[in-house]
């Protein structure tokens, strides 16, 4: 991991997501390092209607990110069955010609392709990859030549520890959004409530199969299965399989059977985190506005100017906690699996 | 803005008729598209939907027509709109500026989606890309 002059040297990058091109520049202006972004269509998982980038935005993205000394990060992480399989490699061609500063890749015959076809473009392997191992990452850096891994959210901080140890491949970690029930790229709940998989189609219950309906309560289905309802007035969370509540056999009660519905916010133990020995710091949230990116991007890099200020003292205000806390998906906050699993 | 000039203001904009509302609202959008020409190009895909925005505080409705790639604020209202959201003026006003999240709107209860979700989700993502 070297010493903490070494770290020093090299801080941990801050990725922000951007949907359009307002948030992007809003990244970009609010203190990212890296912005990561995909394409309009399902080579991405945020394929969400009116969602995301075309042609000339990502080109005028690039641009005004680079100006600013700051990097973009093409995501073409779903994974393609035939028919869609051109779409993505299009997509690939495109980031390449366009000058994208890395990919964020999972499915094999992509990251072959990118390979294969582009010996100079840099790869990240996508979260959707489930790479928890150090043995897979070799696996890809020997393969692909592979230059980071987005890690899923089931290691803890000791376990990353190890895996920096063996590798020198940079790891990416969440630090912020909504947590999912975590074997990224292989879950198959969507698919049961709605026939599409997140994992080909793009989205974990694509919303035209999202219905909410308010007469005494707030009841929300998910094409014909009720899966939560809510008192007039309160808090929801984002619908969605996993968050749904069932009633559960073994207890005879109704509850969140699956997963509770929290978000992942890291804030408050950001320096067990970046101790762990992780290159980069990912925020989740293309499917949201240039409002929460500004938000969540400023507070984030506040957040870690102030570690590598004084990292024995570190300290964030409540208030950024208490604003973050207030942008979330999830009804409230967890630290995941990074402390304890 | 504090609590009493935003109800000096709610208490304006209730007095003021739904017509003088509308022309007010196709002002601004005309402004907004005007000097957002991408918005107009991904509206496309949504052409001919009704969209209905209450703002329930201020007791006001605004009937919105995708048409031709433009927002179009309708002076007569529909039975069925394909969409209905309701909020406060002031969400929806914060929205359209770009100064809301409307997904932390929705979350909270601020803004609430009666129907047709899927446009709402369209309309909102494309609006997105106002620039100011």
């Amino acid at each position: 991991m070297g010493s903490w002059e070494d770290r020093k040297l090299k801080k941990v990058e801050l990725c922000a997501p951007a949907g359009n091109l307002p948030s992007l520049k809003a990244a970009v202006d609010s203190g990212a390092d890296a912005v990561y972004l995909g394409f309009s269509g399902p080579t991405n998982l945020r394929n969400f209607p009116g969602l995301n980038f075309v042609l000339n935005e990502v080109e005028e993205g690039i641009k005004y990110a680079h100006r600013k000394n700051k990097k973009i990060y093409l995501t073409v992480n779903s994974y393609p069955q035939k028919e869609e399989l051109k779409r993505s490699f299009e997509a690939i061609d495109c980031g390449y010609q366009l000058e994208v500063d890395a990919l964020i890749v999972s499915d094999l015959a992509l990251l072959g392709y990118a390979r294969e076809k582009y010996s100079d473009l840099r790869l990240h392997v996508s979260v959707q990859a489930g790479i928890s191992n150090y043995q897979s990452i070799e696996f890809y850096k020997r393969n692909f030549n592979i230059k980071r891994v987005v890690l899923p959210r089931i290691l803890t901080t000791e376990e990353i520890k190890e895996l920096k140890e063996n590798t020198d491949i940079e790891l990416e970690v969440f630090g912020l959004g909504l947590l999912c029930i975590n074997c990224e790229g292989r879950c198959f709940l969507s698919s049961y409530l709605t026939s599409e998989s997140i994992n080909t189609y793009g989205a974990c219950s694509p919303p035209y199969f999202v219905k909410f309906t308010e007469t005494d309560k707030l009841r929300v289905r998910i094409g014909d299965t009720l899966i939560n309802e809510y008192d007039k007035g309160k808090a929801i969370s984002y619908p969605t399989p996993c968050k749904g509540v069932y009633y559960n056999k073994s207890t005879r009660k109704l509850g969140a059977s699956i997963q509770d519905p929290q978000s992942l916010n890291i804030l408050k133990i950001m320096p067990q985190i970046i101790e762990s020995g992780i290159d980069a710091l990912k925020i989740e949230g293309r499917q949201r506005s240039k409002t929460y990116t500004q938000k969540v991007t400023t507070y984030y890099r506040k957040a870690l100017d102030r570690y590598y200020e004084n990292p024995l003292d570190f300290k964030i205000q409540e208030k950024w906690f208490v604003e973050l806390t207030k942008s979330f998906e999830g009804l409230n906050f967890a630290y995941g699996c990074y402390l304890k699993k | 803005m504090g609590v009493t000039s935003k109800n000096k203001l709610s208490n304006i904009l209730r007095f003021l008729p739904q017509g003088i509302h509308n022309i007010i609202m196709k002002i601004l959008l005309f402004i907004l598209i005007r000097r957002n020409p991408q918005v107009s190009l991904r509206l496309k895909d949504i052409n001919g939907k009704i969209f209905l925005l209450e703002a329930v505080d201020i007791n006001k409705k605004y009937f919105l027509k995708i048409d031709n790639s433009m927002i179009k604020v309708l002076s007569k209202g529909v039975e069925n709109p394909d969409v209905l959201i309701k909020g406060s003026f002031s969400t929806f006003a914060g929205f359209l500026l770009n100064r809301i999240d409307p997904d932390e709107a929705f979350f909270n209860r601020d803004l609430q989606i009666e129907s047709g979700l899927e446009f709402a989700l369209y309309l909102k993502n494309v609006l997105g890309n106002l620039r100011g």
